[in-house]
């Protein structure tokens, strides 16, 4: 049996507008993964590009539009996405194509460094390290594990209209696993950075990132974290950093 | 402006529309059939006038806070510039006309139900 697989061609140097590229691809015996079919027809035609490494779900690196919805190439089966023995490969939507399946994550990481994605604590260190108590650690759970894959704002229409000034589920998961970090002394500073009406605001909650997250996360939970503390005025350090060494 | 104050005001209005609409319905359903006198005599009520400038107040920042998310999400050069780029030139234009469009039609439909509930 045959597949039909249509890839999203794109290569500015060359093309004034973007084509889908056909190829037939014969049906593998065993089930394979969208990426191990993509480097198969790269070897017919070398000049597909699109980013991979790990090949195993951790890079984060294979992020596309698979079959219409956005998805790990590396850890999504064939049989799971093929229809009617069609397959449409497309990079991740929203953001500037660089060439076929590889976009520009400009914007994106821009987000996340807004968000200061780091453990900020201005107290004296006492015994060399910063200790959590295995209550507070479990906390952390389902938010720290973030690939960084793009596949969730990549999804969402607020990120696609306004990615410089909405954080994104990506990025406000993120600040979300900072905030909730016992060990972190900055949450009113963080709180008080997403604020203004686009940040977090610009999420209404459709999800999307929920359903296509690869690695099983809650983006929009943690959104609604931050919601909740912003609206609770629990912006105000004292109780922040009370509620914490409670 | 802050998001949680338009969060808290979008939620606040839409539930007095809601509570507004609720209690004018029943009214109407309860009434049947209604008949001009008990109606003049409901609308008469100064509850039911400071309720209606209420809710005419909340539909005008309900409808602003919408449309302006809306206009701000579909009126700006990069979504403009999806259609056409000489579009996403005049986003600013766009979106200020689109803006002053919907807050007059909206401060005209508010005035013209105060006038008609307190005349």
């Amino acid at each position: 049996m045959t597949l039909s697989i249509n890839i999203y061609r794109y290569n500015p140097e060359k093309d004034k507008f973007p084509y889908m590229q056909s190829f037939e691809f014969e049906k593998p015996k065993r089930d394979i993964m969208v990426l191990e079919l993509l480097n198969q027809l790269k070897e017919k035609d070398p000049t597909i590009s699109y980013r991979r490494s790990c090949r195993e779900g951790v890079c984060g690196s294979d992020g596309m539009n698979i079959n219409g919805k956005n998805g790990l190439a590396c850890i999504t089966p064939l049989s799971s996405v093929i229809k009617k023995n069609k397959l449409d490969l497309r990079p991740l939507p929203g953001l500037p194509v660089v060439r076929d399946l590889v976009v520009d994550m400009t914007e994106f990481y821009a987000q996340y460094e807004k968000i200061k994605p780091f453990l900020q604590n201005d107290t004296p260190v006492d015994i060399g390290e910063r200790l959590q108590s295995p209550e507070d650690r479990d906390k952390l759970d389902g938010l720290y594990e973030c690939i960084l894959c793009a596949c969730c704002s990549t999804s969402c229409p607020s990120f696609w209209w306004n990615p410089d000034k909405f954080v994104g589920p990506a990025a406000l998961l993120q600040a979300y696993r900072f905030i909730a970090d016992s060990r972190d002394t900055k949450t009113a500073e963080r709180l008080q950075s997403l604020s203004d009406p686009f940040s977090v605001y610009r999420c209404h909650g459709i999800m999307n990132c929920v359903s296509v997250c690869p690695k099983g996360l809650n983006p929009n939970e943690a959104i609604g974290e931050i919601k909740s503390m912003l609206l609770s005025n629990k912006s105000n350090q004292n109780i922040i950093t009370s509620d914490k060494a409670g | 402006m802050k998001g949680s104050s338009l969060f808290y005001w979008l939620r606040l209005s839409a539930l007095f529309m809601l509570g507004y609409t609720v209690w004018v319905s029943s009214f109407i359903l309860i009434n049947q059939p209604v008949e001009y006198n008990s109606w003049i005599s409901f609308t008469n009520q100064t509850f039911f006038q400071l309720s209606t400038t209420f809710a005419a107040f909340f539909f005008l920042v309900h409808t602003f806070i919408g449309l302006w998310t809306v206009g701000t999400d579909y009126f700006t050069p990069r979504t403009l510039g999806f259609l056409h780029p000489t579009l996403a030139k005049y986003a600013d234009l766009i979106r200020s006309g689109y803006t002053f469009l919907f807050v007059a039609l909206g401060v005209l439909i508010v005035t013209t139900t105060l006038f008609i509930i307190w005349s």
